[in-house]
């Protein structure tokens, strides 16, 4: 099914968009790997990912791995709803610009 | 990007993003020979007598955990075969193909000849390595592409 174009100003921030962007075409992703594709701080991804979590867009989950608590996340059926319907906005927005000659 | 890219601006981060979720070029041949063999195994196991069955089976299992975890600490994501809209009709593709050869081995086992499950399992082998590699390629198509 093809999401109804909508905006979500949640989503569309750069770092928060590039998270969504990645957890939409995985089941899971951590922390650390996520924090080096988008290249941000730590404490930067944490918020990012504060914010999409208080939106139900995403589900972290603590594993351990060699003795150390590492952090997974992935997005819920919102999540990736909202993220098909964000990015169906954007291919509908930049359709409407002209291309450069 | 700014803070408020625009459309065009987006649509190229979300494909920036995806595009680091690729293996690296150097992608191991041994990821496919070593799943290969697992899956080999597990058709192959079908024919044999007990208890070597059950006790291959279970080898080939643990390997398969195996291999997923060292995936996942690896490349630090997860994706099911069977989650990416297109690629997953190649896992399905996969799996329809194991479960024939596997009730070869079984017909091997059971009618003969008894040296069948040599056959499925090397088809099982091959099977995994061509459609590893061939559910990897639908997945990096889907992945440059912008919506999903």
């Amino acid at each position: 099914m093809i999401a109804a174009p909508t905006f979500d100003p949640v989503i569309h921030a750069p770092g928060r968009l590039q998270i969504c962007a990645i957890l939409s075409s995985v089941d899971e992703a951590e922390f650390a790997m996520i924090r080096e594709a988008i290249k941000v701080s730590d404490s930067v991804l944490s918020k990012h990912l504060k914010q999409l979590e208080d939106a139900g867009y995403i589900a972290p989950r603590k594993a351990p791995i060699d003795g150390r608590q590492r952090t997974w996340v992935s997005l819920t059926a919102a999540g990736r709803k909202a993220f098909a319907a964000h990015v169906a906005e954007l291919t509908r927005l930049a359709a409407l610009v002209p291309a450069q000659a | 990007m700014s803070q408020d890219p625009n459309p065009a601006e987006a649509l190229a981060s979300i494909r920036q993003a995806r595009d680091t979720l690729l293996p690296p070029a150097t992608y191991p041949i041994s990821y496919d020979l070593i799943y290969g063999v697992i899956c080999g195994l597990l058709v192959a196991c079908q024919g044999l007598p007990q208890p070597w069955s059950l006790l291959v089976l279970v080898i080939s299992l643990a390997g398969l955990a195996l291999m997923v975890r060292m995936w996942r600490d690896r490349m630090g994501y997860w994706i099911n075969g069977y989650s990416p809209r297109r690629a997953r009709w190649v896992a399905i593709g996969m799996v329809v193909v194991f479960i024939a050869l596997m009730g070869g081995s079984l017909y091997g086992r059971y009618v003969g000849p008894d040296w069948l499950f040599l056959v499925t399992g090397a088809l099982g082998f091959v099977t995994a390595i061509i459609g590893g590699r061939v559910w990897m390629a639908v997945w990096r198509r889907e992945l440059a592409e912008t919506g999903r």
